[in-house]
C-alpha cells in the first residue's frame, strides 16, 4: 500500500489525472496494486520515473497488459506504470515505408494506419490490445515469426525513459544507422526494468498483394522435414507445426489421427509468387487452404495467461534439432506450437487442478532434455502462481550475468523498474 | 610510470617471437586505416594466435596501464583501430580460421579475422552466404564487420551485419573470456550480442563469432538504368522504395565515379554518356521476378531513364558488382587521398539532399563524386584531395562537415555502416543530446568501466578529455596527431 505521501508526489510530478486509484487488480506473483499511473508525455513519464526512485518506490510498466505475467514475479511493485496515455501514430511517412509511433499505440492501431497506406507492420502480437512498446519491451513473436522475425529487426530508433528518469534516444529514423551504440537492441526484450519506452521508430513493409493460409496433416516423424520444405518457399511468413489439442477445431475438421500434428502455413508475397507455393506446397506437403482463424487459434496459444491448469515453456533450439526436441516434449507430455525454421516452440503442459510440486517433475525433465538435445534454453513463460514461486523464470543464471547487474545498475539504480522480474531476479 | 619496453617484452613472451612489432617502421602500417586523415601511433601491434593469447595480451596490458585496440584489416573508414594514447593494437590476422560451416543450422563458427568473402565462399558450397556484404570485402574480417556493424550494397533486403550474429566469444576488457548469445539465435537476457555488434571495439575483443548463413536465393535479376543525371537517378529510387518494392540492392554511381572506374582494372563497360546509373538488383522465387523486373522498369522509366540493360548472366552480373565495389579502388587513383563520406537520409530526401551536396562540393572546390547505397538512403560523397595540400585539405573538411550538417537537417544520421570512431566523434552532438551520450557511455561503463577498450572513439572529445584523459592515467606515450 503506498502512502499517501508518496501518493502526493506522484501527482506533483504527473498531474493529478494521471494518477488513477482503483479497485486492487491481482498483478504477476500475487502482487495487487491499486495505483496506476498514466502520464501523458514524455516530460511527465520522466518525473514520474524520477518520484518513483526518489521515495525508493518500484512499478510494472504496463502497455495492454496483456504479458504482466511474463518473466518472474516482482519482488516488489508499488504501482502500475502504464503507457495508455501516451498514444498515436505521429508520423506514417508512407514515400519511405517508416512510421513514428507513440509506445501505448495499440499494434492492431497501428496496422490499421499502416494498411489504409498500403504498409505492413510486422509485429504480431497474441492480443489485440498490446501495444507497440510492450511488445518490444517483451519482444513478443507470434506465429509469422519466419516472415517478421523479432520486434527487434522492425526498431529503427527509441525514446526511453530510463530508471534514473533521463529522457533518451538512440536510433533515428533512418532505415541504416550506426551512429553510436545500438542500445534499442538493449531495451528489445528487457521488460521494461532498464527504461520505460516513450515511443519508436518502426521500419514498414509492403503490404502483401496475397495472402493465403493453408494446413496438412503430418505424422510426427515427417513433420520437421516437412515443415522445412515448407520454409523453403520464398514467400511463406508463418511454418508451424501444431499439436493437435492446441487447434482442436482445425483439428477437427482434417480428422487429425493420433499422434499427428498439424503443419499451418502462411503466404504472403507477390500473386505470383503466392501461388506458386501454393501449388508446390498441395504436390509436397498434401497442404489445403484454410482460412487466417487457424492464426488466431496460434495466437491464442501465445496470449494464454497462466491459470491453475497448466505450465507453458518457451523453448529454443538449433534448427537440425527440431525433429528429437519436439520429441522429447511431446514424450513428457506436452502440447507444442513449433516454429522450426526459427527454432523455437512453445511447449504447453497441462497440469491437474490440484496439482503440486511433484507434477511438475515429468515437464521439468522433458524440457531440460529438449534443452539438452536441441542445444537451446529454456523459459518458463506462464505457470500458476506457485509453480513459479522459487525458481527462476529463466533458468540457470548465465555467465554473462556480472554484466546483466551492471547494466541493470546504471540503468535503475534505485531499482524502480520491475526489480526481480528479470533473468536471475534483475 | 609503465613501462613501455617491459610491456613489449611480455607481449612477446605471450604471442612469441615475430608477432609483437614495436620497431617504428613497422607501427608505420597501422598508424591509420583507410580513413588517412587520422593517424597515431601504436606502442606495440600484437598477433595473437589464439583466444587465450588475446586474454594473456589483455590482461598483459592492464597490468601495465596501457590502453589496447582491437584491429581487423585495418580496411575501416572511421579511425575506429587508430591506436590513439600510445595503445597497443591487438591484429586479428592470424585468428583467421573458420572453425565450422553447419549447413544443417545455417550457421558457421568462425575467428574474428576470417576475411568476409572467404566466409561466403566457405559457405558456397552448401548453397549459402554471409549475407554483409562491404565494398572491402575481399580485404575487411569478420570481426571487423562486426565492430562496426558493417553494410553493404545487399544490406537493403538482408540486413546489415547485426541481423547475421548469433553468438559471440569475447574478451572482456578485465581479461575475462566470456561467450554471449546462442547459436539459436535466442537469449532470453538482455541482448549483450546486439549491444556489441556496431560497438566499434569499444567493449570487448571478440574472439569467435557464430554467424547466420543464408540461403542463395532461387533466381537473381540485376538490371543498369541509364539516367542523364544524378537526381533523376535519385527520384527513382524514392518511386521504388514508395512502390514497396525490396531489391536486393539498389545502388547509383555518378559520372565521375563511373569514369574513374572505366579507366582501372575494374572496367565494365558502364555508359560514358550516362549523368548516373542505377544499379538494380532483384532476387527471390523465379515466378515473381519478372513482373518485378517490369514494374522497376516501369518506374525508371518514369523518371527519365534513357535505357536499361539487363545482366545477360552471372559472369555480367559478376562484373557491374565487381565495378561497383571496386569503385573506391578506381577513385584512389584520381588523388593521393580519398575521402569517403558515410551518412543516412530519409529516402524520399535524396533528391534534395543529393542537390545539396553537390553544391557543397561546388562552393568549396572539391573534387566530389557519389557512389552509393540509394536503397538505404545511404550516401557516400567522396572526396578526392591531396592532404599535403593545406588549403585543400581545409576545403576539404569543410565541406565533409557542411555534407553531415544538411543530412541530419533532414532527419538524418551521420553514419550508415562506417562508424564513428575518431572521424566523426565531434559531431556526434549533431544527433544526440548529453543525456543521449550518457546512456551510452553507462553501456561502456558496463563492459570497460577503465576505459581501456580502444579509448577515444565515439564519443565527443570534450568527454574523452575529461574521463580518459591518458596523460591523467599516466600513459608515457601519447599521440593526438588527428
Amino acid at each position: 500500500m503506498i502512502s499517501s505521501v508518496a501518493l502526493q508526489a506522484l501527482r506533483d510530478a504527473a498531474g493529478d489525472a494521471a494518477v488513477r486509484q482503483h479497485e486492487a487488480e491481482p498483478g504477476p506473483g500475487g502482487l495487487k496494486l491499486d495505483v496506476t499511473l498514466e502520464p501523458h508525455d514524455g516530460d511527465a513519464l520522466a518525473r514520474v520515473v524520477r518520484a518513483l526512485a526518489e521515495r525508493g518506490l518500484a512499478c510494472v510498466v504496463r502497455g495492454g497488459g496483456t504479458k504482466l505475467w511474463l518473466g518472474n514475479p516482482p519482488l516488489r511493485a508499488d504501482v502500475l506504470l502504464s503507457t495508455a496515455c501516451l498514444a498515436g501514430v505521429d508520423v506514417l511517412d508512407a514515400d519511405e515505408g517508416v512510421t513514428h509511433v507513440r509506445a501505448g499505440t495499440p499494434v492492431a492501431e497501428l496496422r490499421a494506419a499502416a494498411h489504409a497506406r498500403g504498409w505492413e507492420i510486422a509485429l504480431d502480437p497474441a492480443r489485440a490490445e498490446a501495444t507497440v512498446g510492450g511488445v518490444i519491451a517483451a519482444s513478443e513473436v507470434g506465429p509469422r515469426l519466419l516472415g517478421f522475425g523479432r520486434p527487434r529487426d522492425v526498431v529503427l530508433g527509441l525514446e526511453v525513459v530510463l530508471g534514473s528518469g533521463e529522457r533518451t534516444r538512440c536510433g533515428g529514423r533512418v532505415v541504416k544507422n550506426v551512429t553510436g551504440y545500438d542500445l534499442a537492441k538493449l531495451y528489445a526484450g528487457s521488460l521494461g526494468t532498464l527504461g520505460v519506452i516513450e515511443g519508436a521508430w518502426l521500419r514498414l513493409r509492403a503490404r502483401p498483394e496475397r495472402e493465403r493460409v493453408l494446413v496438412a496433416a503430418v505424422d510426427g516423424e515427417s513433420a520437421a522435414p516437412l515443415a522445412a520444405t515448407a520454409a523453403r518457399s520464398p514467400s511463406a511468413r508463418c511454418v508451424a507445426l501444431v499439436d493437435a489439442r492446441l487447434a482442436k477445431a482445425v483439428a477437427t475438421s482434417l480428422g487429425l489421427q493420433p499422434g499427428q500434428l498439424l503443419l499451418a502455413v502462411e503466404l504472403a508475397g507477390d500473386a505470383a509468387g503466392v501461388e506458386a507455393d501454393e501449388t508446390r506446397l498441395a504436390a509436397g506437403c498434401g497442404a489445403s487452404p484454410t482460412d487466417t482463424r487457424l492464426l488466431d487459434a496460434l495466437r491464442a496459444v501465445h496470449g494464454e495467461p497462466p491459470g491453475a491448469g497448466f505450465l507453458r515453456f518457451r523453448v529454443s533450439f538449433r534448427r537440425s534439432t527440431a525433429a528429437v526436441t519436439l520429441r522429447a516434449l511431446r514424450v513428457a507430455g506436452a502440447e507444442v506450437l513449433a516454429y522450426p525454421e526459427s527454432g523455437l516452440l512453445l511447449a504447453r503442459f497441462p497440469l491437474e487442478p490440484d496439482a503440486d510440486e511433484p507434477a511438475l517433475a515429468r515437464p521439468l525433465q522433458g524440457v531440460a532434455e529438449a534443452v539438452r538435445v536441441g542445444g537451446g534454453a529454456a523459459l518458463l513463460e506462464a505457470a500458476p502462481d506457485w509453480a513459479k514461486a522459487g525458481r527462476d523464470a529463466f533458468g540457470p543464471a548465465p555467465a554473462s550475468l556480472p554484466l546483466l547487474c551492471a547494466l541493470k545498475e546504471r540503468w535503475d539504480p534505485a531499482g524502480v523498474l520491475g526489480p526481480g522480474r528479470f533473468v536471475a531476479g534483475l | 610510470m609503465p613501462d613501455a619496453s617491459r610491456l613489449v617484452e611480455t607481449l612477446e613472451a605471450i604471442v612469441g617471437p615475430g608477432f609483437c612489432l614495436s620497431s617504428p617502421e613497422h607501427l608505420l602500417a597501422y598508424e591509420c586505416d583507410g580513413l588517412t586523415l587520422h593517424r597515431g601511433s601504436p606502442s606495440a601491434v600484437v598477433l595473437p594466435a589464439d583466444k587465450t593469447e588475446v586474454v594473456r595480451v589483455v590482461r598483459a596490458c592492464r597490468a601495465a596501464g596501457v590502453p589496447f585496440v582491437p584491429r581487423g584489416a585495418g580496411t575501416g573508414l572511421s579511425g575506429g583501430s587508430l591506436a590513439e594514447c600510445g595503445a597497443v593494437v591487438i591484429e586479428c590476422s592470424r585468428l583467421n580460421r573458420v572453425l565450422e560451416v553447419d549447413p544443417e543450422d545455417r550457421v558457421a563458427v568462425v575467428q574474428p579475422g576470417v576475411v568476409n568473402a572467404d566466409l561466403s565462399k566457405a559457405a558456397a558450397p552448401f548453397g549459402l552466404l554471409f549475407a554483409p556484404d562491404p565494398s572491402s570485402q575481399q580485404a575487411c574480417t569478420v570481426g571487423g564487420n562486426i565492430a562496426e556493424n558493417s553494410g553493404g550494397p545487399h544490406t537493403l533486403k538482408y540486413g546489415t551485419t547485426t541481423n547475421h550474429v548469433l553468438a559471440l566469444e569475447v574478451v572482456l576488457p578485465s581479461g575475462e573470456l566470456l561467450r554471449i548469445g546462442s547459436r539459436t539465435g535466442w537469449d532470453f537476457g538482455y541482448d549483450l550480442v546486439g549491444a556489441v555488434v556496431g560497438s566499434e571495439g569499444t567493449l570487448c575483443v571478440v574472439t569467435e563469432a557464430t554467424v547466420r548463413l543464408t540461403p542463395l536465393p532461387e533466381a537473381v535479376e540485376t538490371l543498369l538504368a541509364v539516367f542523364p543525371d544524378i537526381v533523376s537517378a535519385c527520384r527513382a529510387v524514392g518511386d521504388v522504395i514508395r512502390s514497396g518494392l525490396v531489391p536486393a540492392a539498389l545502388e547509383i554511381v555518378d559520372r565521375r565515379t563511373i569514369e574513374a572506374i572505366e579507366a582501372s582494372v575494374y572496367a565494365a563497360g558502364l555508359p560514358a554518356d550516362a549523368g548516373a546509373v542505377l544499379l538494380v538488383e532483384l532476387d527471390g522465387a523465379v515466378a515473381v521476378l519478372a513482373p518485378q523486373m517490369e514494374r522497376v522498369r516501369a518506374l525508371v522509366a518514369g523518371q527519365g531513364a534513357t535505357r536499361v540493360e539487363v545482366a545477360r548472366d552471372a559472369a555480367e552480373r559478376q562484373r557491374l558488382w565487381r565495378a561497383r565495389k571496386g569503385a573506391f579502388g578506381a577513385l584512389g587513383r584520381l588523388a593521393p587521398d580519398l575521402y569517403v563520406h558515410d551518412a543516412v537520409v530519409p529516402r524520399p530526401r535524396l533528391p534534395e539532399v543529393i542537390d545539396q551536396i553537390l553544391a557543397i562540393g561546388e562552393k568549396h572546390g572539391v573534387r566530389l563524386s557519389n557512389v552509393f547505397h540509394a536503397g538505404d538512403g545511404n550516401l557516400h560523397p567522396n572526396i578526392s584531395f591531396d592532404r599535403r595540400d593545406p588549403d585543400e585539405l581545409a576545403r576539404v573538411l569543410a565541406a565533409g562537415d557542411e555534407i553531415l550538417r544538411a543530412c541530419v537537417a533532414v532527419g538524418g544520421v551521420i553514419s550508415g555502416e562506417h562508424g564513428i570512431g575518431t572521424e566523426k566523434r565531434d559531431f556526434m552532438r549533431l544527433v544526440f543530446g548529453e543525456d543521449d551520450l550518457a546512456a551510452m557511455q553507462r553501456l561502456r561503463d558496463a563492459f570497460d568501466p577503465d576505459h581501456v577498450c580502444n579509448p577515444g572513439k565515439i564519443f565527443p572529445t570534450t568527454r574523452f578529455c575529461v574521463e580518459s584523459n591518458p596523460k591523467a592515467r599516466g600513459y608515457d606515450r601519447v599521440s593526438f596527431d588527428s
